[in-house]
């Protein structure tokens, strides 16, 4: 078994329901300020410089 | 579509492969597929192994697309941010194989998983967009603020440095590095 299936193994032991929410708490923070950048983006040229 | 991403699954795993025999570069049917494969994962509730083909995990976005004029780079831009929003989100983890290179968006997509096992040797990670000629996007510079390390952010984001495996362990794309079977 490879080092990332043993990994995975590992993870699936996990309780999912407890993961997926602390998981989306822990990105919370995050997410919202990539709505914020995601919006710059759209107006932005990455090639000019801005 | 261009099957190049292969989907297996094995008790309560998923493994999710790209292999567009080249550098795994992210076009919009790369993504499409990558998404229609992690759809296959989620609703099987399964931990997601995602990884790429021998010595090369992913180069970052299609270049060619990214010539394109600015219409089809914002549309690019935004499907692979949605990607990455998606494995940050994603409700089950996400575990990066990173069988090899991964540059520019291919690294944002290490900083959005749940953990990411490098190989040893002579393997590069590392956003190049400034020496290539691009300004980072904002998106990316929330998520590389979010996931770097602090010492590497500006190596990273600004000076487009080029890591090592072991650089890249410090700087945090990494979370374990391995003999080059993963």
């Amino acid at each position: 078994m490879t080092v990332a299936q043993n990994k995975a193994e590992q993870m699936r032991k996990l309780d999912m329901t407890a993961f997926a929410a602390t998981k989306m708490k822990s990105v919370r923070p995050l997410l919202d300020k990539l709505q914020l950048a995601v919006e710059a983006d759209k107006k932005s040229n990455i090639f000019q410089g801005t | 579509m261009t099957n190049s991403v292969t989907y297996t699954s094995t008790n309560g795993i998923a493994t999710i492969t790209m292999d567009d025999g080249k550098v795994n570069a992210l076009s919009n049917d790369m993504l499409d597929e990558l998404n229609a494969a992690f759809d296959k994962a989620e609703n099987a509730g399964e931990v997601v192994i995602f990884t790429g083909r021998t010595s090369m995990f992913c180069a970052g976005f299609d270049l060619s697309i990214m010539m394109q004029g600015q219409e089809k780079v914002l549309a690019l831009l935004a499907k692979g941010g949605a990607f990455s929003r998606r494995i940050l989100t994603f409700p089950t983890p996400v575990i990066c194989a990173v069988s090899g290179h991964a540059m520019a968006m291919a690294a944002l997509v290490l900083l959005s998983s749940d953990y990411c096992i490098g190989i040893e040797g002579k393997v590069k990670t590392g956003m190049n967009e400034v020496a290539i000629g691009m300004t980072m996007p904002q998106a990316g510079i929330e998520i590389a603020n979010a996931h770097l390390t602090a010492p590497f952010f500006r190596r990273v984001i600004n000076n487009a440095e080029v890591l090592s495996p072991e650089t890249a362990l410090a700087a945090g794309f990494l979370h374990s590095i391995v003999a080059p079977k993963i």
